[in-house]
């Protein structure tokens, strides 16, 4: 039996959808529950229920022999984890974005030790330094455009599916740090000791995705 | 006072400290029983001489003393054996078996499975190049799994020199080093986008495409043969069908599985590069491989093979498939814990290999035997005057002695 961990909610549905059109009956994984351990015999999987920052670090012990979670997440988490598919849904783009009205085109415009929010600490600072830029990175967990809004930051970096949210709040971006969807992840020392069984599964998800892509 | 110890290091207390030597012990005789003599290094040396990989240099737990020089807790084994090997041994042709058992020390914080002190034992085989010593180091590995009684493992083999005679049809640096970490990290969705942009030939890029899945039998020797136009991943190849060609004649084919796309974050080897897993355990169990030019760094170069076994890691997966620490020897408690007579026996027993404990509270005589149950005692021996009566813990009465 594989173990999968998966964050509860519209990714672990569409997850579920890719699943039972490769043949791993998983309806269970839809159903309203409180459970946090779910399993599907006839499928040969069982489900751990986690929250999605602690997806990649259930994979990188062993706790979970797969997860599925967003880049941005496993960029962000930094975990010893394979990453195996590109699952091709919960599509964003994380960016940097500032106040329209501070008139900043061009990250390398931002201020000397601008502050920027973020709940992508690790990626943002790692950006900033790529790019030669100083700035305070400001650590939040959720609501990141309230950061400029209130004074507390400059800019932000955050991700963006539609561009919306940032517009309604008088933000624009200036540039693309990366590109996001969901990944198939798993442990390093399972994809070796279960490899029959784990690249089965691999290879049918890897169908469905090419498939619903064309 | 601080109560607690800093994260990442850890106390043994009598039951795990136990396990872990008789571990150790029976790690000690594979090592033995197979000509590799023990060493010590120091705990620390010059940061210059323990830093030669450059992925390490952030790893390494790194002090000044009063002269101002930099130091380093050793990050690892193979090195300072290594500096010993081509220093100390400097004009030794023959081949060196030598092993060691110590702690080793990182600058890792916050993660489980990867702690700032941990305890390896391993082998280094140095002066010879032969497939056959790549072999014997595997086969005492597996031996030494064995030994510990571990129900299941699995060893993967694999081979610096293939992934490198791949990498270098690839004429950009950047992008090789790309590719590289693609590997390391294990971000085969990464890979594939590096891999159609990069100006490598088309079989190259097949192969590097496919290498995380090119796993398993002896089959895929055959089938990556077929593709590959590179001298250097050739060799390799026929380097490795050489080591699995031993390693059956060791009837370990069954355990072994090969893996072409394991790379190391030591930057050391040169040649075959294995890791042993075992279920419960999410990170490797043992690893190890070929470095021929590590002796180089410290006097004549000399080629060399090896492999360390992570102890915690060890104690770990036996915990998980249910083994038990060993049970504690009977303990014999003498009371009155003076007098000739009672310290004459105390000796008496010990030199026959018996656990004696010598009262050293001035019990009262009917606090003796509850004192002994309480404590783990087996049995009390009483001795009064010329009286020496055996009494068992459990079962009451009294024998002579």
């Amino acid at each position: 039996m594989l173990s999968i961990a998966v964050s509860k909610g519209r990714l672990s549905d569409a997850f579920a959808d890719i699943l039972e059109c490769a043949g791993y009956p998983c309806h269970v994984l839809k159903e309203s529950t409180r459970k946090l351990v779910i399993e599907s015999p006839e499928a040969g999987l069982r489900f751990i229920l986690a929250k999605p920052t602690d997806v990649p670090t259930y994979v990188e012990y062993g706790a979970a022999d797969l997860g599925v979670v967003g880049k941005d997440t496993l960029v962000e988490a930094n975990k010893r984890v394979a990453e195996l598919v590109d699952l091709r849904y919960g599509r964003c783009v994380m960016v940097v974005a500032v106040p329209k009205a501070a008139g900043i085109q061009n990250v390398t415009d931002l201020d000397f030790n601008s502050r920027v929010a973020t709940k992508y600490p690790h990626i943002a600072r790692t950006y900033f330094q790529d790019h030669g830029i100083q700035a305070e990175v400001i650590p939040l967990h959720g609501s990141i455009e309230l950061g400029p809004i209130i004074g507390l930051a400059d800019a932000i970096v955050d991700i963006t599916e539609t561009g919306r949210t940032l517009v309604e709040n008088g933000l624009e971006s200036i540039a693309e740090v990366m590109d996001s969807s969901c990944r198939l992840i798993a442990n390093r020392v399972s994809y070796k000791m279960k490899y029959t069984e784990m690249q089965r599964l691999v290879e049918a998800v890897e169908g469905v995705v090419a498939d619903e892509d064309h | 006072m601080r109560t607690q110890t800093p994260q990442g290091v850890k106390d043994f207390l009598p039951d795990d400290a136990r396990w872990k030597v008789q571990l150790e012990q029976s790690i000690r005789r594979s090592f033995a029983g197979w000509g590799y003599q023990e060493v010590l290094t120091p705990s620390f040396e010059f940061f210059d001489t323990v830093n030669l990989g450059d992925s390490s240099d952030e790893q390494t737990l790194k002090f000044l003393d009063r002269d101002g020089q930099l130091l380093a807790l050793r990050p690892d084994a193979t090195t300072p054996l290594a500096r010993m090997a081509a220093t100390r041994f400097r004009d030794t042709h023959r081949p060196l078996r030598l092993s060691y058992v110590t702690n080793v020390f990182r600058a890792n914080q916050d993660e489980v499975g990867r702690e700032r002190e941990f305890f390896q034992a391993g082998v280094e085989c140095i002066g010879v190049a032969s497939p056959l010593a790549d072999a014997e180091v595997i086969a005492l590995a597996a031996e030494l799994l064995r030994n510990v009684e571990l129900d299941q493992f699995q060893i993967s083999l694999g081979h610096v020199q293939f992934f490198n005679g791949l990498l270098s049809e690839c004429p950009d640096t950047q992008t090789r080093q790309q590719i590289r970490r693609s590997f390391l990290n294990q971000d085969y969705v990464g890979l594939q986008g590096i891999l159609q942009r990069s100006a490598l030939p088309q079989w190259a890029k097949n192969i590097l495409a496919q290498l995380p899945r090119s796993h398993g039998e002896r089959s895929v020797l055959e089938q990556l043969k077929a593709e590959v136009q590179n001298q250097a991943a050739l060799d390799a190849l026929a380097n490795t069908k050489e080591i699995c060609d031993h390693l059956g004649v060791r009837g370990l084919q069954k355990c072994i599985s090969l893996d072409f796309s394991m790379l190391k974050s030591l930057d050391y080897y040169t040649g075959m590069v294995f890791e042993g897993y075992a279920p419960h355990l999410g990170f490797s169990l043992c690893t190890g491989g070929r470095y021929d030019r590590l002796l180089g760094q410290f006097g004549p170069e000399r080629p060399a093979v090896g492999f360390a076994v992570g102890l915690e890691r060890l104690l770990w997966v036996l915990t998980a498939q249910g083994q038990q620490p060993p049970v504690e020897p009977p303990k014999l408690f003498v009371w009155p814990g003076h007098g000739s007579h009672a310290l004459r026996l105390a000796a008496e027993r010990r030199a026959a290999g018996d656990t004696v404990i010598l009262d050293v509270q001035n019990l009262e005589r009917d606090e003796v035997l509850a004192h002994a149950k309480t404590n783990g005692m087996s049995k009390v021996i009483f001795v009064v005057g010329d009286d020496v009566k055996c009494v068992d813990v459990e079962q009451g009465g009294g024998q002579p002695c």
